[in-house]
Order: C-alpha cells, then structure tokens, then sequence
C-alpha cells in the first residue's frame, strides 16, 4: 500500500474511531437514561407539585402548557436533559422556584420522559446536572 | 338579639331551688359583636373608611377618598402588622367593613381579620377529599377578590363552584357546583354582588369541551343560578357565524378571568373576555372574529341579556388579552368604559351603546394599528403567526399591561398604569393532532423573553395617563416590573410595588416617590386603604406566582435581582399614633 494511501486509510480509521467514542459518550433520551424507581418518584411528585397547574394528565392549561405529545416535542427537541431539568428547577414550581430538593426535580425529569414514552433503562439519571448536557433530547429514537 | 341575651348572660342552678344570673362576657371578637351587615346601598356608595368591592366602588377605579395620609405625611407610614398567607399564586384583594379585613388567599383560603391589629377571627380552609380531582389551578389557585353582601362572604373558587360563608364565623351557608373542574373550569376571579345576585365569569376553556365559558348570576340567598350567558358564540347563534365553520368543541377561550363593573344608571354589568384559544390563528384553524373573544360584553345584570358587545380585536392571534378591568368614567359628559389589555391601547367606549370613542396607544407595541376614527385593527406587516417562523413582537406574552389593574383619581383626571416593558422571540408551533374532548386547546410556543428596546433595560414603568388626551402626564421607570395594581387617593397619592420588594408611594401629580419601603417577598396584588376608628391604613400583599410577568420575564431578564423562594404575606402600613 503506497505511504499516502496507507496515511488516508489510517486517518480515516481514526476519525471513525473518534466518532464511536463520541456516539457512545453523546446518548439521547431514547438510550434508557432514567430508571423506573425514579420515573414513579417523580410521578409522586408530580401529583402534589405540578398537576394543580399541568394537569393529572399533563395536558396543560391556561398558561401552563402541555408536557406530553407534540407539545413537548416542540418545546424540548434539539435541548438536552440539562435544558430541562435546569428550567424546571429554576422556573418551577412558579410560587416557589428552586424550592424542592435536586433529587425530586431529576425525578421528576424522569417521570416527563416516561411520559413521552421514552425509555427507562438501569441506570438512574447522572447526579451532576452538567453531565445531563450530554443526553439530547430528540423528537423520536432513530435521530 | 336573642342570641346575644343567651351569650351575656349564663344560667347557673344551685341545688335548693335557687336561681342566679351571672354575667358571662362575649367571647366573640368586639369587631363580631358589632357585625354590620352589608347593604346594597353601602355596596353602591361605599363609606370612605371602608372597601367592600373588589376595586372599592361600581366603577372600579382603585381610587380611595380618605385623605390623612397625604403627600406631606407620607414619609412617616410605619408597618402596623402583617400576615403570613397560604402558599400558591397570591393575587389577592382585601375587603374591608366596619373594622374587619376579609382576606382571600391563594387555594380558596379565606381569613376574617381584625382590620387594626391583624387578629384571626375566623379562618375558611376547604376540606376536598384525598381522592378528589387535582384542582384545576392556573397558576396555583389564585383568588383576585372575594364579595360581600348583607352577612354573608361570597367566593368563586380553583374547583368552580360559588361559596357563600357567614361573615361573623367563616361557616359554609352555600356551595353550589357551577361546572365541572374535570373539564377544566375553574375561577380565579370572584364575584361581584349587584341587587342580591352574585355574578362571576368562569375560566379554564383550555381544552375542548362541548361547552364554553361563561357568566352566571345567582340568587345570594341560596346560590340558585338565575341565568348563564356564554362568552362564545355558539354555531346557529347570533355571532355564530365568526368561527370559520368550526364546531362548538373547537371553539375554545372567551374565559373571563378578571371580574367586572357595575352601573347602577344604565343598569349593566360590564366584563371583559379574554382571547380565543389555540392563541394563533393558525393553530386555531379560522382566521375569523371568534366572537365573543377579546370583547367587552355589556349585560343587564338582572337576566344576562346582552345589551351589547364591542369586539376589540377581531381574530386576535397573540395571547393580547383584553380582558382586564372596566373603568367607567364620565368623560366631558359622556358616559364612558375605559379598559387596557396587554398591548398597552387604552380603549374608550360609550359605555350605554358600546360605541367606539378611542384607543390611545402608550406607544411601546409593534403588533397592529388601530383606525382613530372607527377603532378598526389592522395587524401590521408578518405580525400574524405562522407555524414554526420565528416572530419577534412587543409585549410578550406576558403583556405590557395585565391583572395588575390601573386606577383613576378624579383629581387629576389620570389613570395610572402599572407596566412591564419587554418583548419576545416566539416560534408558534402546530395545533395538536388530537382535538377530541378534553385534550388541550392549546398549541405551543417557544419564547424567548426579550429587553424592550426603548426601555433602557429597565423592565418596569408607572404611568399617570390623561384620560382626556391619552398623553402621559409623567413616567417614572423602575429596574423590575411593576407588580401590583395601582391603588389612587384623594390625598394625591398612587400606591404600588415592584418584583424587586419594593412598596412605593407616588405623587399622583408629579410620580415622584414620596415613600418607598422593602417587602419580604415581590408586591403582589391588589393594595387597598381603609380606617378603623380613624386612623388610615394602607394594606399590600406580597408573594409568589402571578403568571409569567413574574415568574419568567423578570428572572429571565434580570438574573441579578433575586428575591426569596417563595412566602405570601400581607403588610399593613400606617401612620404612628
């Protein structure tokens, strides 16, 4: 193999190898990123803290918009875990901002997901709210 | 009377036939043993002491006759006493009569106060069953105003129904179920009392129904509905023909969020309807009127009949609502309702036809033009919404004008306007696929809350507005939005407060601020006056929610102003003794 030929095809494996580890380090919401302990945590949650404005079924109302189906697609594609969890735990609940433990506000991320019919998997959400900029949330499982 | 006999005095039997009589004292609070009823005529001309409707008189303007506390004595207002409150949206109105506050907090709680001291004399909290449906409450159960009549405190509550307590203990004398909270009704403004009928406007038309929302009036004695008007046009009805054919479960908004007027000469109730849902026109699938949306409806007060109705933004497509107080004013002798919504025009019409007479722009919105001779609206060029193309437009959402209500001094002629200055990126997405009964009448938007640009970045302003000419007598910005109503009074003073905590007093001449002090949490609410025994207080709540005003443009804009995680409360000033 001529030294240039040689040099492009180690190049490329190289590029394709960096790519896998970027694919694996970079999952979406569809990887199983949550756990079913904390989606129904959150559920809990979500019943004394969010459903007087979001509704039992999260479907919205007034001003409070819908958290499932097309609305949430609209509102999150192209964001990440770290998005969502950052605007729920600063914006919410609206009386009483950033007033419940981080522990809840993942769980109750958990459950939004499990809502929109992402995937639970075995392990629970990462603790460090920055490594959650690495989940993206993306409209269905293929993107 | 009889009651009263058996409480002073105590029968005591002594064995051996005698009988003595001792003197037991009243437990009842003195402001209970002097209950005064309330009547129609004290509801139509209030006395100057107290504030017994929702903006004290009929005509809504927030304007106080009482005058000790002035611009010369202002410096000296002193908190007198406070009061913590329920958590949740705290949007709250006292009343005030004969000495006693009747408070109305977040989630249908409602207190009877000592109006001096800040004494409990009784306190209403509703049992709902562990299995009852989540309450419906937009923005965590915000209760605006509560009503009097005779000896009763009359409440709209989170889960619609209407509530009548007894005045002297806070009992339940009436509930009655309006509409069915699992369909999404719900109030957030109470009623108002007009010749023993409690009138109130519903809200919650957020997701499709076979219904609409609408208006009731009922009999105070025993809660019986006497009449319903809808604040929708129904297909088949006069104005049914505005919806571009969509049938009655997709016509969706009208809600009536805010309470209104009363005057006693044209014999009308007069109420503002907020916008049809989806917001867009292009989510909501008619680019038509939408009757009776984003109107004020005249109605005889009696029957509901409409006497008339003015459309004041025909097919609305941006959330502008108008759907805020009615201020009936007499403006060189002509009988006029005046009212503001988001976009910052305060409408005049003649408030016995419902004739157009103005619209004076405050000068901040880039959204549409109003005709000067007709009131006609023409939205501006790519103002209109399309699926999913980003549109920047001033105000926001969240409006440059909302609940916080304005006021009126006859003194000055000038309304004062508590304002928010900002704009949005917005990206209007699609309507739900699913338009079945019960699914959300709401499409979604991506906003990005904005600066105003001719703001220099302050987000709040306090406005006197000539009535007369629509020219702004004076402006007095603020770095965080105003938050409360405005509360006017004859001793040439405006009262208002801000999310950054601060509670001010203005002159309502100049704006200059006379007064200002620091509350635990953002002003929030509507601030009252009222005397007990002649000294003059001047009562503001404080707290949390209120919609995205305060709870995404000011965090979102200004990160450096922090104010605490939460706690509603009430702070009561006065002048030392």
């Amino acid at each position: 193999m001529p030294i240039l030929q040689r040099h492009v095809a180690w190049t490329l494996a190289t590029l394709a190898l960096a790519g896998t580890a970027l694919v694996a380090q970079r999952r979406t919401v569809w990887d199983g990123v949550y756990t079913v302990a904390e989606a129904t945590r959150g559920a809990a949650a979500y019943r004394t803290t969010c459903a007087g404005c979001h509704g039992a079924d999260l479907g919205g109302d007034g001003t409070a918009p819908s958290l499932v189906g097309e609305s949430f697609t609209f509102q999150w594609s192209d964001t990440t875990v770290k998005a969502l969890l950052t605007r729920i735990q600063t914006a919410m609940p609206p009386d009483r901002p950033n007033s419940l433990s981080l522990d809840t506000y993942r769980d109750l991320v958990a459950f939004l997901l499990q809502a929109n019919k992402m995937p639970p998997g075995q392990r629970e959400l990462d603790p460090t709210p920055e490594n959650l900029e690495q989940i993206a949330i993306t409209g269905n499982g293929k993107d | 009377m009889r009651e009263r006999l058996a409480l002073l005095l105590g029968i005591v039997t002594v064995s051996g036939g005698f009988v003595l009589l001792a003197q037991v004292p009243d437990p009842r609070p003195a402001q209970v043993q002097n209950f005064r009823p309330v009547s129609e005529e004290m509801l139509r001309n209030p006395g100057p002491d107290d504030w017994l409707n929702w903006r004290r008189t009929d005509n809504a303007w927030g304007y106080s006759t009482l005058l000790r506390i002035t611009g010369d004595n202002v410096k000296g207002l002193q908190l007198a006493w406070s009061w913590g409150m329920s958590d949740g949206a705290n949007e709250a109105t006292p009343l005030v009569s004969n000495g006693i506050m009747y408070l109305p907090n977040p989630r249908d709680v409602i207190q009877a106060l000592n109006a001096a001291t800040g004494d409990l004399i009784w306190e209403y909290r509703p049992r709902r069953p562990a299995d009852a449906a989540v309450p419906q409450g937009e923005g965590g159960g915000a209760q605006r105003n509560i009503a009097l009549f005779e000896d009763k405190v009359y409440a709209a509550t989170s889960n619609a129904h209407l509530i009548a307590l007894d005045a002297r203990t806070g009992k339940t004398a009436w509930d009655v179920t309006v509409a069915d909270n699992k369909l999404g009704y719900q109030y957030t403004a109470g009623p108002i009392v007009v010749k023993g009928k409690v009138i109130a406007g519903i809200t919650g038309c957020s997701r499709y129904k076979d219904d609409v929302c609408f208006i009731t009036g009922h009999d105070a004695a025993t809660g019986r509905e006497l009449w319903r008007t809808s604040s929708i046009a129904r297909p088949g009805e006069p104005g049914g023909d505005t919806w571009g054919g969509l049938p009655l479960q997709l016509r969706a908004g009208g809600d009536m969020w805010i309470a209104g007027s009363y005057d006693p000469e044209t014999n009308l109730i007069y109420w503002g309807t907020a916008q049809a849902k989806p917001w867009a026109r292009a989510a909501r699938g008619t680019d038509e009127a939408a009757l009776y949306t984003s109107s004020t409806l005249a109605l005889d007060p009696d029957t509901g009949k409409m006497k008339w109705f003015y459309q004041h933004i025909p097919g609305e497509t941006q959330d502008m609502d108008e759907v805020f107080e009615r201020l009936l004013i007499d403006v060189e002798g002509r009988k006029s309702v005046f009212t503001m919504g988001k976009l910052g025009l305060l409408w005049q019409l003649d408030r016995t036809t419902g004739a157009f007479i103005s619209a004076r722009d405050i000068g901040y919105q880039n959204i549409l033009d109003v005709d000067p001779r007709n009131g006609k609206v023409t939205y501006r060029p790519d103002r209109i919404p399309r699926i999913n193309v980003p549109l920047d437009m001033c105000p926001s959402t969240a409006g440059f004008k909302s609940w916080r209500a304005m006021s009126y001094s006859p003194q000055t002629s000038s309304v004062y306007l508590p304002l928010n200055l900002n704009c949005e990126h917005a990206v209007f997405g699609p309507p739900s696929a699913d338009k079945s009964i019960g699914r959300s009448a709401q499409s979604p938007v991506r906003r990005t809350n904005l600066v105003h640009p001719e703001s220099n970045g302050y987000l709040g302003e306090i406005r006197g507005m000539d009535i007369r000419s629509g020219k702004a007598t004076w402006q007095q910005r603020l770095p965080s939005p105003m938050n409360t109503a405005t509360l006017a009074t004859a001793g040439g003073l405006v009262f208002g407060g801000d999310w950054d905590r601060y509670f001010y007093a203005f002159s309502a001449t100049t704006g200059k601020i006379l007064w200002q002090t620091r509350l635990p949490m953002s002003a929030q609410g509507f601030p009252i006056t009222y005397a007990v025994k002649g000294r003059q207080y001047v009562a503001v709540p404080a707290g949390g929610g209120g919609a995205s005003w305060s709870t995404q443009v000011a965090p979102d804009l200004r990160p450096d102003i922090r104010r605490p995680q939460g706690g509603n409360s009430l702070l009561v000033f006065a002048l030392p003794e």
